[in-house]
């Protein structure tokens, strides 16, 4: 999928193969990246790219909109 | 060391997997009673990364059930080569888990019974149903219980429960020759509970392998995939220096180098304990050195810490010459492909070498710290084997034998000078129980004197051993060195009263060019005449291996006839007066 065509909107409504599986694998990956952990509560509230970065800015990640 | 990549890395892969034409294919299904959601993907790259196409099919969210007992059910209608049957521990016990202690001692060797009684039952039926080999996890044992530190002092323990169970399972299944057993409480204890087990994963979506550490254990069933694909190695080549000891021979000196006795030297004397084990289960040792022959085989033969001696060793090329060339002598004189090899050598520039030119070896990237070898060594997933039959233990003999023959043939005047002084003895003998493992694992890895390349897994020789409309025989070498064992197969079928086909022929490479393929096609031979039959009928199928059997019908008296070799069993046949053959 190109880039340009993911926004803060984007999740899984928009993106075909966003499910519950593919979401905790990008989860994972961000978790690695950034050095945070976040938890169970947290993470069922995430439902698109948004949800994402608010969850990084809580724990204190810097992000740019 | 083994260092996997993160779950994304294969997914992401798989996306990228192209359908392609592979010689080898294999299909997989997984049964699970938890989320083993990725494990297909993993597996899929992983059968990639060594040139098999793999097909999978993961089953429904905790449906092993009803996949197994339903006839029509998709795990059939895919028809795998292999089926891994993955149940928890807390899927077992439920509530118990939690609680063992509500019900009685009885009662919970009763609920043992039941489930193990339940487990039997699915292996029968899905064996009854389908002909895939499958490989079942057997139950992590819980590391706590409500008892805490008198567990142990407990009459039929909530661990025991679960070691009882893996027990029984182990015994009831262990000569049930399609199915395997997984030790996934060994692969728990080795990466830890901790780590394979993550909470946040389990209530999120009943996660029991955590995503980490699917890939480790992909890595584990990859074992099975490559037995059932015969890929399995069957030679690990060494390098010296730095390798089997510590230090440069030519250099430090037989008192310099480091071996045994101090905590360096110990590692490598380990390395060699583990070397040795393998040696004795089948696996062929050989050394491909740059070194001062002489400065080596001192140490070989006289360092009093040295477990690996010239006995060990089927082949030893310790010299000046590069060692790509070395490794083509030491293919070509133990008769193995270089597929079928395993190199292990301290230095990262012959490694990058022999990677570059034979891709084909499977060069191991030994960690720099030699005190990581053994685990490097163990850790390979590359040596298994799905049965290990009297042959294998007796190879490393068997090769030594073959070094004497070598030299036999260097001081013969001719070949057939040399052929009588071998006094070989074929014994000729219809498949049995005894031999059917046998029988099959060489159809699934003689590539080289095997006239159609027809693999037959077990189950299918023994299906064919009891059809009146085939023949299924195997044929034992022997001469004055040693015992080959069984090195040879047949199986004709019986077309009608006149005409038999030759469905397989092949012989183990290591008693190419003796004559014995020609007694047995004689005896073959007689044996359809005796019965009235006319005519035999052979193919030779080409593979990219299977060159020397190429002539081998023509040269025999074949004659072609459309698509197939044929010869009358009226015409007369060149008799291999150097053979001793008996039928059994």
């Amino acid at each position: 999928m190109p880039l340009e065509q993911i926004n803060d909107y984007s999740g899984q409504e928009s993106i075909e193969g966003w499910d519950s599986f593919t979401m905790y694998v990008l989860l994972d990956e961000i978790e690695t990246e950034f050095k945070v952990q976040f938890s169970l509560d947290e993470i069922l509230d995430i439902k698109t790219v948004k949800d994402f970065k608010q969850c990084l800015k809580k724990h204190g990640v810097q992000i740019n909109d | 060391m083994l260092d996997e990549k993160k779950l994304s890395y294969y997914i992401g892969k798989s996306k990228t997997l192209q359908p392609f034409d592979a010689e080898k294919k294999i299909r997989i299904v997984i049964l699970g009673s938890f989320t083993l959601n990725g494990l297909e993907e993993v597996l899929r790259v992983k059968c990639s990364e060594i040139q098999i196409q793999c097909n999978t099919y993961l089953a429904a969210y905790n449906q092993y059930n009803q996949e197994i007992l339903n006839s029509q059910s998709e795990l059939y209608k895919f028809s795998p080569d292999i089926t891994f049957l993955i149940i928890d521990t807390r899927s077992i016990l439920g509530e118990l888990f939690f609680s063992p202690y509500l019900i009685s001692i009885e009662e919970r060797k009763k609920l043992i019974e039941n489930k193990l009684q339940d487990i039997l039952n699915l292996v029968k039926i899905f064996c009854s149903k389908s002909q895939s080999k499958l490989v079942i996890c057997n139950f992590t044992v819980p590391t706590y219980s409500p008892y805490g530190i008198i567990e142990n002092k407990t009459q039929y323990s909530l661990q025991e429960m679960v070691y009882d169970l893996n027990e029984k399972l182990r015994h009831n299944l262990i000569s049930e020759p399609s199915v395997f057993i997984f030790d996934f409480n060994g692969f728990v204890a080795k990466y830890g509970e901790r780590n394979v087990f993550d909470y946040r994963q389990y209530f999120y979506g009943d996660v029991k392998i955590s995503f980490d550490y699917l890939p480790y254990f992909a890595n584990e069933l990859m074992g099975y995939v490559k037995s059932v694909m015969s890929i399995n190695k069957k030679c690990i080549v060494l390098d010296l220096d730095n390798t089997l000891w510590g230090g440069i021979v030519g250099e430090d000196g037989f008192n310099g180098i480091k071996l045994g006795n101090d905590p360096l030297g110990k590692s490598f004397v380990e390395f060699q304990r583990h070397l040795v084990a393998l040696h004795q289960r089948g696996i062929i040792l050989a050394i491909n050195s740059k070194n001062n022959w002489d400065d080596a085989m001192k140490v070989i033969s006289d360092h009093p810490n040295m477990v690996l001696r010239e006995k060990h060793f089927a082949c030893m090329k310790i010299n000046w010459d590069d060692k790509i060339s070395n490794f083509k002598d030491i293919s070509q004189e133990l008769n193995i492909g270089l597929d079928s090899m395993v190199f292990f050598d301290d230095d990262p520039v012959n490694r990058e070498i022999v990677r570059m030119n034979l891709p084909e070896i499977l060069t191991v990237d030994l960690p720099q710290d030699p005190s990581y070898y053994v685990q490097t060594l163990l850790e390979l997933n590359d040596f298994h084997v799905l049965k290990i039959t009297e042959e294998d233990k007796k190879r490393g003999e068997m090769y030594l034998q073959q070094q004497k023959r070598i030299e036999l043939g260097k001081n013969a005047k001719n070949l057939d000078e040399f052929l009588k002084k071998l006094d070989i003895k074929v014994t000729i003998k219809k498949a049995d129980e005894f031999t059917i493992p046998r029988i099959s694992q060489l159809t699934l890895k003689t590539n080289q004197f095997n006239l159609t390349t027809h693999r037959y897994q077990e189950e299918d020789i023994r299906n064919f051993s009891k059809d009146p409309k085939k023949i299924v025989g195997c044929t034992r070498v022997e001469d004055k060195f040693g015992d080959n064992g069984i090195t040879g197969v047949y199986i004709i079928n019986k077309d009608n009263d006149v005409e038999w086909t030759i469905d397989s022929f092949l012989l183990s490479c290591r008693i190419i060019g003796r004559g014995v393929e020609y007694g047995i096609l004689d005896h073959i031979i007689q044996k359809a005449k005796k019965e009235g039959v006319k005519k035999i009928k052979g193919k030779y199928i080409p593979t990219k291996k299977n060159k020397p059997a190429e002539n081998f019908l023509p040269d025999f008296g074949f004659t072609k006839e459309n698509d197939f070799w044929v010869y009358s069993t009226d015409k007369p046949v060149k008799r291999q007066d150097h053979l001793m053959i008996k039928i059994e």
